[in-house]
């Protein structure tokens, strides 16, 4: 008994091929909606939506938080609290990713795939 | 079971459809009991609950294989302590897939290897997409799906050797 069957070649080539498109859909549908990320920003209970695509500089607090933007990722360059976790935290660029400061009562996250303009508030 | 020669055994189907659900399933449960007893080369499982499934799904009534996949859902969360969780929710959704394309790919056009690695990368994905939608409410899978690639053929290619190791050793009739 034989492991495989040369009669089984296009059967398994017509599931591979299925594979193939199922992937390839994907990718499609990523590069589609590629440019659809956005900047949610929470800071005392106020939500801003930032384009994730535009550089940009976001200061809070009189300038004492300084967010930025830049080549589709954005961090937080300047906070006033004491431990700089919301700092040290980097660069964050992928959809689900988060900045949180706590003492500041500051959240950032990047959310993906839905429509929307510029910014709303 | 009857012992022929060369070390070969011959397995007879049970006549009655309950008798061969408890037949399988109580097989395929005690399948995936070893494969969680067995250390995990990181988070992967190979999927040897599958192998029974595979072995006899052409000869089993759609039916059957409906009750199989259901019972093997139940006993296997129900063992693991897990069916009023996410990873019950998880665990569906693969059962439900591999039941679907186990039903849709009976016919002989296919190899094992072929069902094999395809009803892996489809389980998968399935799990993917509700650990994204429904736990985490986004869409995951673009990053992973390579990965998910890779993986659903080797442990589809290790599921379907198994199993034609076993068809070696016993004729199913």
């Amino acid at each position: 008994m034989s492991f495989y069957h040369k009669k089984h070649i296009v059967g398994d080539l017509f599931l591979f091929i299925f594979i193939v498109l199922i992937i390839t859909g994907f990718y499609i549908n990523k590069t589609k909606y590629s440019n659809e990320l956005a900047v949610k920003v929470i800071f005392n209970d106020i939500e801003k939506i930032y384009d994730i695509s535009k550089d940009n500089e976001i200061s809070l607090k009189d300038g004492k938080i300084k967010i930025v933007i830049k080549d589709k990722k954005v961090a937080i360059v300047e906070s006033d609290c004491k431990q700089q976790i919301c700092v040290y935290s980097g660069w964050i660029s992928h959809p689900g990713e988060q900045i949180i400061c706590v003492p500041n009562k500051l959240f950032i996250s990047i959310i993906g795939r839905d429509k929307f303009d510029s910014v709303s508030q | 079971m009857t012992q022929l020669a060369n070390e070969k055994y011959k397995l007879k189907l049970f006549k009655n459809s309950s008798d061969n659900i408890l037949f399988w399933v109580s097989i395929s449960v005690i399948f995936g009991v070893i494969e969680n007893l067995l250390p995990r080369f990181f988070f992967i499982k190979i999927g040897f609950s599958y192998v029974p499934i595979l072995l006899v799904y052409r000869r089993l009534k759609n039916k059957e294989i409906v009750v199989i996949f259901f019972f093997k859902f139940l006993i296997t969360n129900i063992m693991s302590g897990v069916l009023f969780s996410h990873i019950a929710l998880l665990s569906f959704s693969s059962n439900f897939i591999a039941c679907c394309l186990f039903l849709i790919l009976k016919s002989e056009v296919f190899s094992l290897f072929g069902v094999s690695i395809f009803i892996s990368f489809c389980s998968n994905l399935s799990q993917l997409l509700v650990y994204g939608v429904i736990i985490l409410k986004q869409k995951i899978v673009d990053p992973f799906i390579i990965p998910i690639f890779v993986l659903s053929v080797i442990t589809g290619f290790i599921s379907a050797f198994l199993t034609k190791l076993i068809e070696k050793r016993i004729i199913i009739c």
